[in-house]
């Protein structure tokens, strides 16, 4: 599967296909502030199988299936890693010790470096946070036309220029990514010693002059094209996507659902603090238990 | 001279006759120097010794003998040799030559069934050396026996609380000793109160906030030094906790208090600090031996009454004390008796440096939708020819950086763990420094760093779908510091940059870089709850801030120098 074909938002099933792109865009965002507002492991576990759940109504791909369960794996494997040699709790268990808090100099500078068993467990609570949000944003970026989205800015008030440099900055992609190739054959074969498979890495460094040199070039030509078509004005037109009233609801819904729990969550903490109205007991109460 | 000569011999053979020793003692001694003139009940009371010794020019062995009346004891002291009957002790003391100090608290107790009436404790001292032999003291006391007897029933109370009450069987005398009393205990332990002993009902109880010292630790780990200024610490105790303690026999001595933090397991952990002696060179007032002991430790006094309550402080250090649950395990230990309590603490950290961060990210996010209005004047001063290349180099900036830092930063993250970024910084730091410069050598206006920054939000979001809070507040971070730093550096105003100018704005572009590297940490850490050890931050902040970006940031400003020829064409 190519990177192209990955990204590719081709073979998702119409309802979600369909969806308006304000309605993906609500969600994601609801859902990211959902995922910095709750604690409880098990809610964020569910959050969690609830993104797959919905991948799985998508009806994802069994290659994107491949490429989504290898990203969270290395997502939840590198928040492991990372809280494993910071936790900062207790109790908690060196299962390796890395550098000695009595190492010269590296252990003075450290205080010693360790991996802590409690650490791992934290780090894989932790990190459904961010591969809730990645299951989440590989779902809306498989599912979406880039104008999808594009269009559910522009209703939203997008200025029509920055919505014209999007398209543009879109459209040029696959064409600086084959100019890049381009420019890394040229060097390649200007480069007698070439050998091996990390030659192209070598020539990396030498790829930016001549990429943003051409860049510049196209833009000359293309400015000229799109003033003499009065493309680049602030009347340019501005298509809008009908946005469905049941979308229109969902996203309400769901918006009062996030800030019951912001609130929730709030009122919660600051009752810990002693800011304490009998009168939300009831929103402690969830809080305590679900968030 | 001959006079002169003739007074020193005068003095020199004179100076054993002018050597004085004075012994004072005092009994029953208070702590707050009150006037007490009787003893009550089977109280401990202590007999002060004090003994000065001048002018003797050698050094003197001083041996001091006390005898008590009878129906009254002496209890075990280190330095002290107690006879069996319990009613003589002798020490020795070495007084030093010229000018000689020693002072001791010795407990006396009295037995039961001790009658009434006016007694002495008679005190003895013997010298050897040139200066008086020696010399003897008679303290009168009155006694009565009723204080504490209504206790008995309230000592035995002291349930819970670990104890090493003499075990002592009865002795002759008049009166008879009574083994396993308490004559102390703990009754009550309150944390957190404010430094008047009031509890405040709004802070949790049981809970130690910890203050946020990343600076601190980095500069005093560069330095050498164990720990945070003590000048801090024991000016700022963590907490003070109320110590409620019961006195039903009326002891009046001195406790050494003891508070030592435990996990779960019952494994002593480091956190608590005691504070050591002061000097003035240190010039923060703590110095010596000061935070080398695990836990806090103090002297309380009791002094005589049944109810006396102790408002105590306790001092974390920050560079030890872990955020966790533990139980906090009181000890109260004076001449052989040890009473102690535990409650559970939660020692929480003081994340102030993470709301910090999130508070000036939302002064960014204000500030960069001012910077938005000038970005919107840039678009319309560089035209469609500049903003179509700033669209070109924000696609470059994405596919460049974002994307494979993306998609291969996973895997090195997987790989390497948190030192992932210093990898994936050279695309982060370098490349994309190196894009803002050379795209701003090109147009040299205000807005352009905002309009590369948004577009590349916006590429990000509708490819990857990140659309999210922590998204906006680290691309407004980017705006709001970056366009702060280049007006301020004068690189707008500046009609021809030379190489000294350029170099100043890199270098201080690195460091807004580490500014906006540490704020994006700190917020993420508060927003995902992560832990990054701050040397780690620090070392971030260095590597992908300072060196990453001002590298790039030259490159870039070398790359729009030749690109400004092929804009010229």
């Amino acid at each position: 599967m190519s990177v192209r074909q990955l990204w590719e938002g081709t073979d998702a099933k119409p309802w979600i296909r369909n969806l308006n792109g304000r309605t993906k865009l609500v969600f994601l965002f609801l859902y990211a502030v959902l995922m910095i507002t709750i604690d409880n492991p098990r809610t964020l576990y569910i959050l969690f199988l609830f993104t797959l759940l919905l991948h799985g109504l998508a009806g994802t791909s069994l290659s994107k299936w491949r490429v989504l369960i290898l990203l969270i794996l290395l997502g939840l494997w590198g928040s492991m890693l990372s809280q494993a040699l910071f936790f900062a709790r207790t109790p908690r268990t060196p299962l390796l010790v890395l550098i000695a808090p009595g190492t010269p100099f590296l252990g003075t500078l450290t205080g010693g470096l360790s991996v802590y068993r409690e650490g791992i467990l934290y780090g894989a609570v932790q990190g459904l946070r961010t591969v809730s949000m990645l299951s989440l944003g590989m779902l809306v970026c498989w599912t979406s036309d880039p104008r999808q989205l594009l269009n559910g800015l522009l209703a939203w008030h997008l200025s029509p220029q920055i919505a014209f440099m999007l398209v543009t900055a879109i459209r040029f992609l696959p064409v600086l990514a084959s100019e890049t190739e381009e420019i890394l054959i040229a060097l390649r074969l200007r480069d007698q010693k070439a050998k091996g498979p990390f030659t192209g890495i070598r020539h990396l460094p030498y790829v930016a002059k001549p990429l943003l040199a051409r860049c510049l070039r196209r833009s000359q030509t293309l400015a000229l094209s799109v003033v003499s078509r009065g493309s680049f004005s602030e009347k340019a037109a501005r298509r809008r996507q009908q946005w469905d009233g049941r979308e229109r609801w969902l996203c309400l819904l769901f918006l009062l659902a996030t800030l019951a729990v912001v609130f929730s969550k709030i009122s919660f903490l600051l009752s810990e603090q002693g800011l304490y109205a009998g009168p939300l007991r009831g929103f402690y109460d969830f809080s305590s238990l679900y968030l | 001279m001959r006079f002169v000569c003739i007074l020193f011999a005068v003095l020199f053979l004179v100076r054993p006759a002018l050597a004085a020793c004075r012994l004072n003692a005092v009994f029953p001694y208070s702590m707050e120097h009150r006037k007490i003139e009787q003893v009550q009940g089977l109280g401990t009371v202590p007999l002060y010794l004090d003994l000065v010794c001048t002018d003797d020019p050698e050094e003197q062995t001083a041996a001091l003998s006390v005898t008590v009346p009878e129906g009254f004891e002496l209890l075990p002291k280190e330095g002290w040799r107690i006879a069996p009957d319990r009613r003589r002790g002798r020490c020795i003391w070495h007084m030093a030559a010229g000018y000689g100090r020693a002072f001791d608290l010795l407990y006396v107790r009295a037995l039961e069934g001790t009658a009434a009436g006016n007694k002495e404790i008679q005190v003895h001292l013997s010298l050897t050396g040139t200066g008086p032999a020696g010399t003897s003291r008679t303290v009168p006391f009155r006694y009565l026996p009723d204080g504490g007897k209504e206790e008995s029933g309230e000592t035995s109370a002291a349930g819970g609380a670990s104890s090493l009450a003499e075990r002592r069987t009865a002795a002759p005398g008049t009166g008879t000793r009574k083994g396993d009393r308490f004559h102390w205990y703990i009754q009550s332990v309150t944390l957190p109160v404010d430094n008047q002993g009031n509890r405040d009902d709004r802070s949790p109880e049981g809970v130690l906030y910890v203050r946020d010292t990343l600076w601190e630790n980095f500069r005093n780990r560069m330095t050498g030094e164990r720990n945070n200024g003590y000048g801090v610490i024991f000016s700022h105790p963590a907490a003070y906790f109320l110590l409620d303690m019961r006195n039903p026999q009326q002891d009046v001595r001195l406790l050494r208090v003891r508070a030592r933090l435990f996990d779960k397991d019952g494994r002593p952990v480091p956190g608590l600090v005691t504070a050591g002696r002061s000097d003035h060179e240190s010039g923060e007032g703590w110095a010596g031996e000061t935070g080398t002991g695990e836990g806090t430790a103090a002297l309380i006094s009791l002094d005589g009454r049944k109810m006396q309550a102790f408002i105590l402080p306790l001092y974390v250090d920050p560079l030890q004390a872990l955020e966790g649950e533990y139980r906090l395990r009181l000890t109260v230990e004076g001449n052989g008796q040890q009473k102690g309590m535990e409650i559970p603490v939660i020692l929480d950290k003081e994340h102030s440096l993470g709301l910090l961060s999130v508070g000036v990210s939302f002064a960014c996010l204000l500030l960069a939708i001012l910077y938005l209005r000038d970005m919107m004047d840039c678009i319309r001063t560089i035209g469609a020819r500049g903003a179509i290349t700033a669209a070109l180099f924000a696609a470059v900036s994405f596919g460049g950086v974002t994307v494979p830092a993306t998609l291969l930063g996973d895997v090195v993250h997987a790989l390497l763990g948190p030192f992932s970024t210093f990898f994936t910084g050279l695309l982060s730091g370098v490349m994309q420094y190196l894009l803002l410069l050379a795209l701003l050598m090109l147009y040299r206006k205000p807005g352009v760093t905002a309009l590369l920054f948004l577009l590349k939000f916006f590429l990000n979001g509708i490819f990857f779908g990140r659309f999210t809070p922590l998204g906006i507040l680290s691309t407004a971070v980017y705006i709001a510091v970056l366009e702060t730093v280049l007006r301020c550096s004068g690189f707008y105003r500046t009609e021809r940059m030379d190489r000294g100018h350029m170099l100043a704005v890199v270098i201080l572009l690195g460091m807004g870089d580490a500014l906006i590297g540490f704020i994006n940490l700190e917020q993420m850490m508060f927003f995902y709850r992560l832990y990054y050890a701050d040397w780690y931050i620090i070392l971030y902040m260095l590597v992908n801030g300072v060196l990453y970006s001002s590298i790039g940031g030259w490159l870039g400003y070398r790359t729009g120098e030749k690109l400004q020829q092929i804009a010229g064409e």
